[in-house]
C-alpha cells in the first residue's frame, strides 16, 4: 500500500443525506446540553448549513460525523455566550444556590452542617442516598427530576455547569468560552453543584428513602 | 474526643464546601489539599458531600453517552423540523 495522497474526485455534499445520518445525534447532542427542544434544532440547522459552506475545506478527512460534532461543539459554544450576555445583568450570579440555611449559624459549632449538631436538623443533610449509579442512568423520572433541578439556575450558571459535567472540558476551555475568570467560574460550578445536590435529595433520594 | 478535638480546629464545614468543588476541578495547593483531607477524616456529612457531587457526576456523564446512542421518537429531530433543515439546506446549496 502506497502513503501518496491519492486523487479523489471533487466532493459533492449531499446535505439531505446529512439530516438522515446524523441529524438525530446531532439533535440528541443539542438537546442534552441546551435542554430546550427548539434551540437544539436551529443549532442543528445552523451547523449543517455552516458545514455546507465548509464543505470543501472537509473533502473526507475523517469521519464525517466527527466533523460535523466538530461544528456543532462551536454552535452551541456560541448559545452559551449569548445566554452568558443576556443573562449577566438579571442574575445575581446565585448566591442563593449555596443554601446557608443548612449550617448552624452562631455558638462554638457555626458553620459545621445543622443535621450533624443538632438531631433536630437531620432532615437537612447531607443524608444517606442509597443510590445505585446503573440504575439512576436508565431511570428517566430521576432525569425528568434532575431537569427541573437545573431549571432554577441562572442560565449562564447551568451552561458552565454543563461544560464541565457533561462534556468535561477544562477550565481554561469555559473560561475563554465563556468569557470568564477562573475564580468565578469556579465560583459558579460551586452554586450549580450545591443547589443540584440539595435539589435532587430533596426530591429523589429523601424521596425514595420513605418508601 | 479526637475527632471533635481535630473537627473544632479545622475551617468549619460551609467553608469547606467550596474547596471540595473545587477540587473536581483543578489541582488544590497543598494547604487546601492538607486542610480537606484532614477535614473529611473526621466529618461524615462533608464526606458525603463530595461523594454525592462525584455520583453526580458520573451519572450525568453515564446519562449523557446514553442518550447518544440510544434514539427514542422524543429525543429525535421532528418531521417537521427535519423538512425545515433539509429545504434550508437546498435553497443554499441552489444559490
Amino acid at each position: 500500500m502506497s502513503t501518496e495522497p491519492t486523487v479523489i474526485a471533487k466532493p459533492v455534499p449531499d446535505p439531505g443525506a446529512w439530516v438522515d445520518l446524523h441529524g438525530d445525534y446531532l439533535y440528541r447532542y443539542a438537546n442534552f446540553r441546551l435542554r430546550d427542544a427548539t434551540q437544539a434544532e436551529d443549532v442543528v440547522q445552523e451547523t449543517l448549513l455552516a458545514a455546507l459552506q465548509a464543505y470543501e475545506g472537509f473533502a473526507a478527512r475523517g469521519s464525517e460525523r466527527t466533523w460535523l460534532v466538530g461544528i456543532l461543539k462551536h454552535k452551541i459554544a456560541d448559545c452559551f455566550r449569548r445566554q452568558g450576555r443576556e443573562r449577566a445583568i438579571e442574575s445575581r450570579e446565585g448566591e442563593e444556590f449555596e443554601h446557608q440555611e443548612l449550617f448552624m449559624r452562631e455558638g462554638e459549632w457555626a458553620g459545621h452542617w445543622a443535621a450533624a449538631v443538632q438531631p433536630q436538623n437531620a432532615h437537612l443533610g447531607p443524608s444517606e442516598w442509597h443510590a445505585n449509579p446503573e440504575e439512576l442512568v436508565e431511570q428517566d423520572e430521576f432525569w425528568d427530576v434532575f431537569k427541573n433541578c437545573l431549571s432554577p439556575l441562572p442560565l449562564r450558571i447551568a451552561s458552565a455547569f454543563t461544560l464541565r459535567e457533561v462534556d468535561g472540558l477544562e477550565s481554561e476551555e469555559i473560561c475563554e468560552l465563556l468569557n470568564i475568570k477562573a475564580n468565578n467560574l469556579w465560583v459558579m460550578l460551586h452554586r450549580a453543584r450545591t443547589h443540584l445536590r440539595r435539589c435532587l435529595e430533596l426530591n429523589w433520594f429523601n424521596q425514595r428513602m420513605a418508601d | 474526643m479526637g475527632r471533635r478535638w481535630l473537627l473544632r480546629r479545622l475551617p468549619p464545614c460551609d467553608q469547606l464546601l467550596p474547596v471540595m468543588s473545587d477540587s473536581l476541578d483543578h489541582e488544590l495547593p497543598f494547604h487546601g489539599r492538607l486542610i480537606l483531607k484532614l477535614h473529611l477524616f473526621v466529618c461524615l456529612r462533608c464526606s458525603r458531600y463530595l461523594n454525592q457531587l462525584k455520583l453526580m457526576r458520573a451519572v450525568i456523564r453515564a446519562r449523557s453517552s446514553k442518550m447518544l446512542a440510544e434514539g427514542s421518537p422524543e429525543t429525535s429531530l421532528s418531521r417537521e423540523a427535519r423538512e425545515r433543515i433539509k429545504r434550508a439546506l437546498n435553497s443554499q446549496l441552489n444559490d
